[in-house]
């Protein structure tokens, strides 16, 4: 019995939250980047307010804000120009979709 | 159980008990609120499974570990402070799970445990036990502020129990990350 016990409580454990949880605008947001960033394309500030349809500049700019402070991008000032700012990934955001690539990986087998 | 695994459990649990705690002062003991307040307890994760798990006798093995812990490092000759705390420390743990059940839905037997219903109990347990450690404290006179001791105590005991099931989790994936690695090669 103790050992059924110890199998639920650490299948409980396994399934403790890991990420921080994403709205869609956010979760489109980074989905959107991390194609970018895989062919080594830099995202600005500006460009990121662009970029979605239907969702205003406003709007992508407050999400920015909370992918930011959930530690899913950082801001990277641009050398020659002060008022560009990159979005960079973070090791988060890295280890988010390697998880991602994890669970895709599970589904298929 | 017999009595044989029952001894063995016991024994066990004081001895993983003990350890834990000399870990948790070699590696913590610079942040101490006061003599047996600590910003981080990391036992309290391990009284958290124990309980779960073997219940009384995890107890029973928690409650003599924490008596000979009392012993040698915080009430050196008051036996009586000394047993006391260490019941305590023991026996609060099977009281928040009694509360748990009644409460907040535990089954005993840990069927359909989901991830936030153990943060919640990990809550309770970080509650109950701090608020009856202190209170016993304020009746020995060994506690200066009831209020502050007993604050730290519950963050203390909580912030040590998400780390050592967030340290169990990261085991478990890279286990998990390593059978199935050799599973495809």
């Amino acid at each position: 019995m103790s050992y059924l016990k110890l199998l639920n409580l650490l299948e409980a454990v396994k399934g403790l939250p890991s990420f921080p949880a994403l709205d869609a605008v956010e979760e489109r947001l980074l989905n959107t980047f991390a194609s970018l960033w895989q062919v080594g394309a830099p995202v600005t500030v500006l460009q990121a307010m662009e970029m979605l349809e239907n969702i205003s500049p406003a709007t992508v700019h407050r999400r920015l804000k909370t992918l930011r402070k959930k530690g899913f991008i950082a801001l990277e000032m641009d050398e020659t120009d002060n008022r560009v700012k990159f979005i960079v990934s973070t090791p988060l955001t890295r280890r988010y979709f390697a998880k991602l690539e994890d669970c895709l990986a599970k589904a298929k087998e | 159980m017999s009595a044989k695994r029952n001894a063995l459990v016991v024994f066990a649990t004081a001895l993983l008990y003990a350890a834990l705690f000399e870990l948790n002062s070699l590696l913590f003991s610079s942040f101490s609120f006061s003599k047996g307040v600590d910003w981080v307890y990391l036992p309290s994760g391990l009284r958290l499974a124990f309980i779960l798990i073997f219940g009384v006798w995890g107890a029973l093995g928690i409650g003599l570990s924490s008596i000979a812990i009392s012993l040698n490092f915080y009430f050196l000759g008051d036996y009586q402070t000394a047993i006391l705390t260490g019941l305590i420390s023991g026996f609060s743990p099977l009281l928040a799970r009694k509360f748990c059940v009644d409460f907040v839905g535990l089954d005993v037997n840990l069927e359909k445990l989901s991830p936030s219903t153990l943060l919640k109990i990990a809550a309770i347990f970080a509650v109950i036990s701090p608020v009856l450690h202190q209170l016993w404290f304020v009746a020995r006179g060994k506690t200066q502020d009831f209020i502050s001791s007993t604050a730290v105590m519950v963050l203390g005991d909580f912030t040590g129990t998400v780390i050592v099931l967030y340290i169990t989790k990261s085991l478990l994936n890279a286990i998990q990350s390593t059978s199935s690695l050799n599973s495809r090669s």
